[in-house]
């Protein structure tokens, strides 16, 4: 664990990254612990989300995050607004009214600065020139599943 | 051992080396009281090859709460960073183990905490936090400083920096 822990103690996340993928389960239980504590979205709305997020990246020529945990998060966060709100609001923004914000429509996905700026502050959707962007467009099940499996 | 003699400082490295040969050769319960005793004696020099492990080990960011926000926070001796997140933001696992490698480098010097936006609304909404993850530094019960979305490491590192050399 402590070797683990001490390799991504670097200046950039690049090299973080490619830690991450390798890291074992077990050593992601503590931190993972504090983030998340809450049901998980149907497999359902996960499909839809997933499915769509394909079909995005391929359409406005963007990418997802080189961590694909990254991505399975987001995915799963917006299939679980789409569950509990009935739109795939953004995860990644605290609202006052999650169900008024989801009627309003701005920060539905894909939200107004992603269609007019190419802007995903969520991570989801990268351009290429973006540090963070991987070259893929496709995220499998699978994927979404095991990457986080340990949440 | 006969630098011993000529200066207490370079003492230092050979007698770790030393203790630990006779901790080897002599029985536990009599090693344990000579090298204990070294430590007590050692100035700074001979403790630093333990800290990193120590701090490996240690500090991680922990949960602030609402109710913990003013004794954690606001009444915090030394400067304090919170990091608020989302349950379901895919970003905020990343800035997450960066600010744990933090806290455990800053061990001390900087207190480290997150926040879930979702269960805190009203400390979220006081100090109208709306994108996720944001890393927001306090210094006398004060917020000075915050980096919004998810940064290179240098860039948090630098926030810190700032905070812990102003004077106010």
């Amino acid at each position: 664990m402590t070797a683990i822990r001490a390799l991504p103690a670097t200046t950039s996340y690049a090299v973080g990254f490619g830690v991450s993928s390798v890291r074992t389960p077990p050593t992601n239980l503590r931190s993972r612990r504090v983030v998340n504590a809450q049901a998980e979205p149907s497999d359902k709305s996960v499909e839809i989300m997933r499915k769509f997020s394909e079909q995005y990246a391929r359409r406005s020529d963007t990418y997802f995050c080189v961590d694909k945990s990254v991505t399975s998060v987001v995915i799963k966060g917006l299939a679980d607004h789409k569950d509990s709100l009935g739109a795939p609001l953004c995860p990644c923004r605290h609202y006052d009214d999650k169900a008024a914000e989801a009627t309003q429509g701005f920060w539905n996905c894909p939200c107004v600065p992603m269609r007019e700026r190419k802007e995903c502050h969520c991570m989801l959707f990268l351009t290429p020139d973006n540090d963070f962007a991987g070259n893929e467009q496709a995220i499998s099940m699978e994927e979404i599943k095991e990457l986080t499996a340990n949440m | 051992m006969a630098m011993a003699i000529s200066s207490s400082s370079l003492l230092v490295a050979p007698s770790c080396q030393f203790h630990s040969q006779f901790t080897l050769r002599s029985s536990s319960l009599f090693a344990s009281p000579p090298l204990h005793h070294a430590f007590s004696f050692r100035p700074i020099k001979c403790k630093s090859p333990l800290r990193p492990l120590a701090m490996r080990r240690s500090s991680k960011a922990t949960v602030v709460t609402g109710q913990s926000w003013t004794t954690s926070v606001l009444d915090s001796k030394t400067p304090v960073l919170v990091e608020f997140y989302a349950s379901w933001c895919g970003p905020c696992q990343m800035v997450h183990r960066v600010i744990d490698e933090i806290a455990a480098e800053y061990e001390g010097k900087v207190k480290c905490y997150v926040l879930n936006a979702d269960k805190d609304p009203q400390i979220t909404e006081e100090y109208d936090i709306k994108a996720v993850p944001i890393v927001v530094l306090f210094k006398n019960g004060e917020k000075c400083e915050s980096v919004v979305g998810t940064m290179p490491k240098e860039f948090y590192v630098a926030a810190i920096e700032r905070v812990l050399s102003s004077s106010s």
